[in-house]
This record gives C-alpha cells, structure tokens and sequence, in this order.
C-alpha cells in the first residue's frame, strides 16, 4: 500500500508539475526543474493571485476537486507536494 | 479658465430602474433584487442585477438598446428630442461586452463548418457603440468607444470633457452601457470574485461582486450653449482625473496611490479641496480587495468621516456602464439632497477601518466625488458640481 | 504637437531600419498584410508576470517601449506625466475566442481566468503601464474606423490641458483567420496585424521627427486605426530618407 501511496504521488507531481508548466505559461522553466518542496506563491517560483484562480481551476478540470475557500486554498497550495497530497487525499476516484 | 461643462441632461437603466424616477424609488425605499440570471441557461449559481422586461429590438446588441433607452431619456431632459442634428456633437461612451464577438451559438457553428450566419456578425460590425450612436443621430464627431473595463464610463466622461474643454464641440452624448452576457459571467466566476450572495459593498464579510447590466447617459454640453438652448440645469462635471496603478493586470495596488492620483487630479482641475466633498460614490465592488484598497484610502485622504456609499448593492456591477451610471447616481445626490443607504452593509470592516452611510442620508454641499477602478490597474475619478 | 519617438512591431521585424527597408523595398502594401512572426515577439520583458501575456499585448508592449526609448525621455524621472492611449479595430480577439473554446470545452466553472483576464481590450496597456512605470492616465479606445485619428486628437487635447506632458498613442491590431472571415465583406485595406506607438508632446525631447496636426488628418476617411498609424509611420520614415 504504502509503496503504491507513494508511486501515486509521484505521478501526480509529475502531471501536476506539466500542468503547471503550461497553464501559468512558465516558458522558461522545464516541469522537471520545480522542486517538489519549493514554495510556489511570493518567493520561489514567484506565482501570484491571478495564478492561485488558474490553479484553482485546474484542480476542477484535471482531478474533479474543488477549492472552495481560499484560506483553506493558502495551505494547500503551499508546494507542489501539499497540492499532490491534497489531490491524492481528495480525488473522486 | 476653462469652458465649465454642464450636464443638461441624464438618461439611466439599470436593475434598480428603467429611467431616472424609478431608480430614485428603489434607491429611497432600498429595494434591491438579485436573482438568477435569466438571459441565459447556467449551472452556475451566482446572482446578477437583470433590467427586467426589456425588450431589445432584433438586430441589434442588447448593450446597444440599452445605451439608446437612456440616451432617449437624456436627450428630453436636455431639451433635445429631436436629437442632436445641425448641431456640433459628439458622442464617446464606455463598454465592455460590446466590443467583442461573445456569440456562443455563431461561434459554435464556425468552428464546425468553417461558416456561420451573417446576422451576428453584422450585428457586431455595426455594434461599435459610439459608431452606432453617431449614425443614429447624425454626429459629426468626434466619437469614441472607450474600453477601458470597470473604469470604461467615467474615463468617457473625461474625454467628453477634454473634447468640450478643447472647443472640438459644443455638446456630447457621454457615458456607459454594458448588457450581462454569459462569458463574462463565466469569467467573472473563474476569477473567483463573483459572490453567491447578494453583494456586501465594505462589509466585513464581502465575498464579491454581483453583475449588472444598463446604461448611463449624460449630456455634456459647453454652458454657454446649454444656455443659449433656455437649459438651465445646475449640475457641472468639474473635475475628472485617471491614473494608472501599473502594478497587476487583476489586483488593485494596494497602497491606493493610483487613485490617490487620480482624485488629486480630478480635484485640481475642479479647484476644490478634500473638505469640500460631500460625498463620495464609491466604485465599492464588494470585493475583498477593490473595497480594501479605497476604503483605506478613502478614510487616509478624507479622514474617518468621510461620508461614502457604494450603489453597487442596487445595481450590481455593470461594467462599462458603472461609472457613468454612479455619476448620474452622484449628481442626484447633490440635487436631490439625499444619498442611498450602501445596502448590503452590516458590520465593518477593521482592515478598512471607516464604515460607508447605512441609512438614506441627508446631503449639504456643492461638491461630490464618484471613483472607478478598473482591472488592469486605470483608475478613475469625477468630481460633480452644482452651483447655486 | 511633436512626435518625439516611434516604435513599430510588424511581420517584417521591429524598429524603423526594418521599415525603412522594407519600404525602400517597395513593400509598403504588404507590410502589415500578414501575421508577425512569434520570433519577433519575443524579448525579455516578457518573464514573469508578463509571462502570460497574449499576441496583441506583446505587440502593444513592444511598439510602446521601442517608441519610449526612442524619444529618450526619463521614464523613471516622467513616468506620472506620461499618458497612454491605443487605439485597436478588434482588440485581442483571438484571446476571446481561445476563451470561448473554453466555455465550448469545459464546465462553466472550469474555465481560465488568465485567458478571461487577458480577453479584455485593455489588458495590452495595463502590460505597457506596468512593464514601462508609467502612472499617467491610461485609456483603450475601439473603432472600426478612425479610432487612430481620433486618439490623436484627444492625445493634443490632453496636452494642451496639462493634462500629462507626454502621451504615447498608437494602434494595434492582431490577425487571425476568423477575423478574416468575420470581415470579407470588409474594404480590402480593412486589415493587418502590427503595433505602432508614437511618443507626442510639446516638448523637444532627443528628437522631434515631425508636427502631428490632428484632426485635419491627412488619411482616408474609413480607415482602420492600424492602418492609419503605420501610414503616418510611414510618411515619417520615407521623409527621413529623404533629407539625407
């Protein structure tokens, strides 16, 4: 199980990662080249309140989820690792 | 100094009403209603601000025969029935939905079989507002669609007054119509700043904005020619200023400093001081950080108390037809003598820190002031006069 | 009213050597006839928040600064004196209609806000605003014709006011395949995808390239505002070529 939790979470950085890549059009940067951990708002990788709603949105397309609150939104939306968790957690399978 | 410019006559439509009148009514006895959209089928569930029972002429945009219904009721109030023929006119008016092809069916059809009927496309070939409104009545020019979204009405009355002020005309039809369509619905949701409540302007828990539709229409016109017609009317636009934030295509600038610019502008060119406002109608969108920004705003440069409204619970957001609707809803302040109540408040806010007027309240004064802002970071303020 | 800078982006490149070449080419008619390049559009400038920015916001944005930077004035000394105003036919249409494929595709919740933000007429000059410093009044007027004439127009009006010391005024307009069906009924000249932006003022600047005398303009009554600013462009550059 445990082996199987994890393999998912990879594959949903890893399409996570791509999504991110092309729907906030992040043309310089490879999906391979956003560290799992990496803080995604402010600093790091220097996304913005505009890109929070695409992101939002993205979640409802690609996985069926969705953020209502978006208190809830700044926890979850921390790194790619808490929003794969998040999805991991949440998908409607 | 330069030629003060008169409005002689105002033509409003909007969900609070379908002219000036009615619009007092709801607004004395505060009375809204946002209900369901109804101009298109949706599963989405955000409330908007209808006219209701309006019937638009085939044709022709929704938007369109809404700015004709109160350009109407303006040119009668101004003692222009006939229209503006024979006269040196022109005509600039702010829009959004308008100046885009938002045909879904048409759309759909040309991506399936490489055409689609002509009617739409005509439609919006000859939907070019202020290119629709000098046909209809024989303007010579100068004329203008301003599209500058939430700030798009109010910017077209800061051209109207530079075009009056630079002696290009005499009079000008000047203002803002905007029809609720459904991809700006849907827009405005996935922006997330749509509320599924009636909206809260101020209030501490405001969740967003509620779409509206309708139109504003002022008749701008050099006083000395409103007066060689027998117009008598006492109410000036005395100041206009704009600036831009240049910081975030969706989010106001926090610190207020662009339209901070843009008031300071508006009040030097009318010569008037802060102490001097009577009131503010406030561009109060009700969401979390349009109503942020200029409320603190409001209580850094007019003090905490400063007397301010937004009549967006009223009338929703109607876009480009917001700032000349709130200009219309500001000059009737001063001549009226009394402002709405900003429905849709209850408590407020201690990040804005000053609270809007929770009752019809009485108004003294010869000066008022309505801001916009707009996305994209235009803001834009105008400052009413009426004399004695 | 002098014209103190002029910036122009089109299929043939990006500043006025190009033009002039390709003018002195004897290309004139088809200068704006056709889709610019996306390796012309690329710069720099457009990382990080303007990364997401459309064809006609990067074809505004460009032809804006180029006419900034040929006019040599000190943005960070003049930036609230200085004022904006596009004048475009069509707007950034192919945004609009990227954001009707979504509403077409998707749930009506489902939908991008990036596209939706960048689908209104005056996303392009938020872009020059923030990407450029400048603070002034900045304003979007749409026509399908005269629209340029009648920026202009209010660009002298606005000068003569003290409203801003400067104005950068200019057209674009972006191609795209649906447009072109939407107007082939339209007058042939009725189209072309390109930026151009002048600097005017009643300044001396650098440079004064020539007096701008609107309204008696010198251009075709029911000309499209692309069209009429590369026109006056054009009249400049070959003028140029002339005196040396």
């Amino acid at each position: 199980m445990a082996e199987n939790k994890a393999e998912k979470l990879a594959e949903i950085r890893k399409k996570l990662k791509e999504l991110l890549v092309t729907s906030l059009s992040l043309e310089d940067i490879k999906p391979e080249d956003i560290k799992d951990d990496e803080i995604l708002f402010g600093e790091g990788l220097g996304l913005d309140s505009l890109d929070a709603v695409e992101i939002v949105v993205l979640l409802q397309r690609n996985f069926g989820l969705e953020v209502k609150e978006m208190s809830e939104g700044k926890k979850i939306f921390y790194s790619v690792d808490t929003l794969a968790n998040y999805i991991y957690e949440n998908r409607k399978q | 100094m330069p030629t003060p410019v008169v409005i002689s006559g105002m033509g409003a439509i909007c969900a609070a009403g379908k002219n000036v009148e009615e619009i007092k009514s709801a607004f004395a006895q505060g009375q809204r209603s946002a209900q369901p959209p109804t101009l298109f089928p949706t599963a989405l569930d955000y409330p908007v601000f209808e006219v209701k029972a309006f019937s638009c002429p085939p044709g022709i945009m929704r938007t369109l025969a809404l700015a004709f219904a109160a350009a109407d009721e303006a040119l009668r109030e101004a003692g222009l029935p006939q229209g503006l023929r024979g006269l040196r006119a022109g005509v600039c008016l702010g829009t959004t939905v308008a100046s885009q092809l938002n045909n879904e069916s048409w759309y759909t059809e040309y991506k399936n079989s490489g055409s689609a009927a002509q009617g739409p496309v005509d439609a919006y070939l000859q939907g070019n507002i202020a290119e629709a409104f000098a046909r209809k009545f024989a303007i010579p020019g100068p004329a203008l669609t301003v599209v500058n979204a939430c700030s798009s009405g109010a910017d077209a009355l800061g051209v109207a007054l530079s075009w009056l002020q630079a002696g290009l005309c005499d009079i000008v039809i000047a203002g803002g119509a905007d029809e609720i369509n459904h991809v700006p619905y849907c827009g405005f949701g996935a922006l997330g700043v749509a509320s599924r409540q009636p909206c809260r302007p101020f209030d501490r828990d405001r969740n967003g904005l509620n779409l509206g539709e309708g139109a504003g229409i002022l008749i701008l016109e050099q006083e000395r020619h409103a007066r060689e017609r027998g117009n008598r009317s006492r109410l000036y636009v005395s100041g206009y200023g704009a600036a831009a934030d240049a910081y975030h295509l969706t989010a106001p600038r926090p610190d207020g400093s662009g339209l901070e610019m843009a008031v300071r502008s508006a009040l030097a060119q009318a010569g008037v001081q802060e102490a001097e406002i009577a009131f503010i109608n406030a561009h109060g969108t009700a969401t979390r950080d349009n109503d942020k920004a200029e409320g603190r705003f409001f209580a850094r440069m007019f003090g905490p108390d400063v007397r301010f409204i937004s009549t967006k619970g009223f009338t929703g957001h109607a876009l480009g037809a917001a700032g000349a609707l709130e200009a219309i809803f500001t000059a009737l302040g001063l001549k009226e003598g009394w402002i709405p109540a900003n429905i849709g408040f209850s408590r407020i806010d201690e990040e804005i820190g000053i609270a809007p007027l929770e009752a019809k309240t009485k108004i003294t004064g010869a000066y008022a002031l309505s801001t916009s802002l707009a996305f994209g970071g235009n803001n834009a303020a105008v400052i009413i006069e009426q004399k004695l | 009213m002098n014209i103190n800078g002029i910036g122009i982006v089109c299929n043939y490149g990006r500043g006025l050597a190009v033009v002039k070449a390709a003018l002195e080419a004897g290309r004139a008619p088809d200068i704006l006839a056709s889709r610019v390049n996306n390796d012309i559009l690329k710069d720099k400038i457009f990382s990080h928040e303007a990364r997401r920015s459309g064809r006609f916001d990067r074809l505004a944005v460009l032809a804006a600064l180029d006419a900034l930077a040929d006019s040599g004035i000190n943005r960070e000394v003049e930036k609230n004196d200085i004022g904006i105003i596009l004048a475009t036919a069509f707007g950034p249409h192919v945004t609009t209609f990227r954001f009707l494929d979504d509403i077409l595709s998707f749930k009506e919740s489902d939908v991008s806000p990036i596209l939706f933000s960048h689908s209104v007429h005056n996303a392009a000059v938020s872009y020059v605003s923030a990407l450029s410093g400048i603070r002034g009044p900045t304003l979007t007027v749409t026509r399908f014709s005269r629209a340029f004439e009648e920026a202009l127009t209010l660009a002298q009006a606005w000068l003569e006011q003290k409203r801003t010391r400067y104005v950068l005024v200019g057209a674009v307009d972006e191609h795209s395949s649906i447009m072109e069906y939407i107007t082939r009924f339209e007058s042939a000249n009725a189209f072309g995808e390109g930026g151009v932006f002048f600097v005017v003022s009643r300044e001396k600047c650098a440079k004064i390239y020539s007096q701008a005398q609107p309204p008696a303009s010198p251009y075709a009554e029911e000309t499209e505002p692309l069209q009429s600013a590369f026109s006056c462009a054009a009249a400049i550059i070959l003028k140029m070529r002339q005196e040396t």
